[in-house]
């Protein structure tokens, strides 16, 4: 890794601590490009917008908060068989095994980037969970 | 020196004309979709697909003359016309009582788009680049799935988030040996002073501009003003336009140009970004978010540094939020 990459996620470590400590009202979620979505009603059904058209009598903060909640619980459950997928197909075409076909060894490169996410991912769900489970 | 400066100047005119045609043509469309209408979320959707169908139009289909010179041109184009049609619908059904689906096609795209890659990238590894960058956008969005909502304070969600993005971005580059050079993440070739003096005005309008296309209430609601500015600072400014600017004018946009003509990877990173904005639920973000992400792109190509972008888009975020703290 090189050494402007490997300080730039040092940095972000620290920042990541420092803007943590930045005690706030329990709400959370904010949208802008990359951390967007539907994360409070304060965010969606007023003060993003605006006007209050759009987010209370069309969409409706509720309806699209549940939607949202709904989502992220079936989607934990696609990404634990995804990942459980592509970790077989990693060990299926492990080039030591030999005899494959090149292609199925240019995808394995091509997703191991991918199947690294997706693991990481997944632990943290699982962490999730766990605290869910011990916090009653 | 002096070629550099011609080529930016050509990529300077082609940007302006092909970023105007697309405003001006919003323009006509959505003054009598705002009549019809009015300011709904039908609005919201139906100018959002008009500006990407417009965006695609424009910068792939409309000046297609000047892509000349690049192998597999037309077949570059159509798949990338055809991926940004796939993130405006990502992106729309996310941010709807579908959000399921949203959630499903960025799985999908994370997963689909290095077998694209594999199977339409053959030699050119730099259209491999570019389709796992978009799997790279789509990440941003599955990474949101760990987190049950209401987990999470609202002062941790977005260093969680904007943390674990960089980390798949920087694991990714290294993966794929592009070095940061390639990604942009150097000083580049014009003077710090001047990037910094360009990235600070340029933010300065865009933070006025957003505060009154968005209207913003103050965040972290109850904390003090100094942890409020410390937050703003921290994680708005600096992780915010640190994340999405290496993302989208480092990488996306980087491993464009070497497969499209500049102007047409700044339309094209442009749109992308533009379409990531559709989660604010205002029709005018969307096209304000395209017309950012032009000026940092351009920015990005003339200073070849994400440097000046990184600023302006930092600093854009924290003028906006430090605005909402005392409301016009």
């Amino acid at each position: 890794m090189e050494r402007s990459l490997a300080t730039l996620l040092v940095v972000f470590a620290l920042l990541a601590a420092a803007g943590s400590l930045t005690v706030a009202a329990p709400l959370f979620g904010l949208s802008t490009v990359l951390g967007v979505s539907v994360l409070g009603s304060s965010v969606l059904g007023s003060s993003v917008l605006g006007s209050s058209v759009l987010g209370s009598s069309v969409l409706g903060s509720t309806t699209i908060v549940e939607a949202y909640a709904g989502a992220v619980v079936t989607s934990q459950l696609w990404l634990s068989l995804l990942v459980i997928g592509l970790l077989v197909y990693l060990e299926l075409t492990d080039p030591a095994y030999g005899g494959l076909r090149s292609i199925l060894l240019e995808l394995r490169r091509s997703w191991l980037p991918v199947s690294a996410l997706l693991v990481v991912l997944f632990f943290i769900i699982v962490a999730f969970k766990v605290y869910t489970i011990l916090a009653g | 020196m002096f070629l550099t400066l011609v080529r930016s100047s050509t990529v300077i005119r082609k940007t302006a004309y092909s970023s105007l045609v697309v405003f001006l043509a919003f323009a006509v469309a959505y003054v009598p979709l705002l009549f019809r209408l009015g300011y709904s979320y039908e609005l919201h959707v139906v100018s959002t697909i008009v500006f990407a169908m417009l965006g695609v139009l424009v910068t792939l289909g409309l000046f297609g003359g000047w892509s000349e010179g690049f192998e597999g041109a037309a077949e570059v184009k159509i798949v990338f016309g055809v991926l940004v049609g796939v993130v405006l619908l990502e992106e729309l059904l996310l941010n709807s009582v579908f959000a399921v689906y949203g959630l499903a096609l960025s799985i999908l795209g994370l997963v689909s788009l290095p077998v694209l890659a594999v199977l339409l990238g053959g030699d050119n590894g730099w259209l491999r680049v570019a389709l796992e960058a978009v799997a790279l956008i789509f990440a941003t969005r599955v990474v949101l799935s760990p987190f049950p909502f209401g987990f999470l304070s609202r002062s941790m969600f977005l260093p969680t988030i904007y943390t674990l993005i960089l980390v798949a971005l920087v694991l990714y580059l290294t993966y794929r040996g592009i070095s940061a050079r390639e990604v942009r993440v150097s000083l580049g070739r014009r003077g710090l002073g001047l990037q910094l003096g360009v990235g600070l005005g340029v933010g300065l309008v865009l933070g006025f501009v957003e505060y009154f296309v968005l209207r913003p209430q103050p965040i972290l609601v109850g904390a003090g003003f100094l942890q409020m500015l410390a937050y703003i600072l921290i994680v708005l400014a600096v992780m915010v336009g640190v994340v999405e600017e290496l993302l989208f004018r480092g990488l996306l946009q980087g491993s464009l140009e070497r497969i499209m003509p500049g102007w047409q990877a700044i339309g094209v990173a442009s749109v992308m970004f533009g379409l990531m904005h559709v989660g604010w639920m205002n029709p005018l973000e969307v096209l304000l978010a395209y017309g950012a992400g032009v000026a940092f792109g351009y920015m990005a190509t003339v200073t070849d540094s994400v440097v000046a972008p990184i600023i302006a888009h930092g600093f854009g975020n924290f003028v906006l939020y430090l605005i909402a703290l005392y409301p016009l």
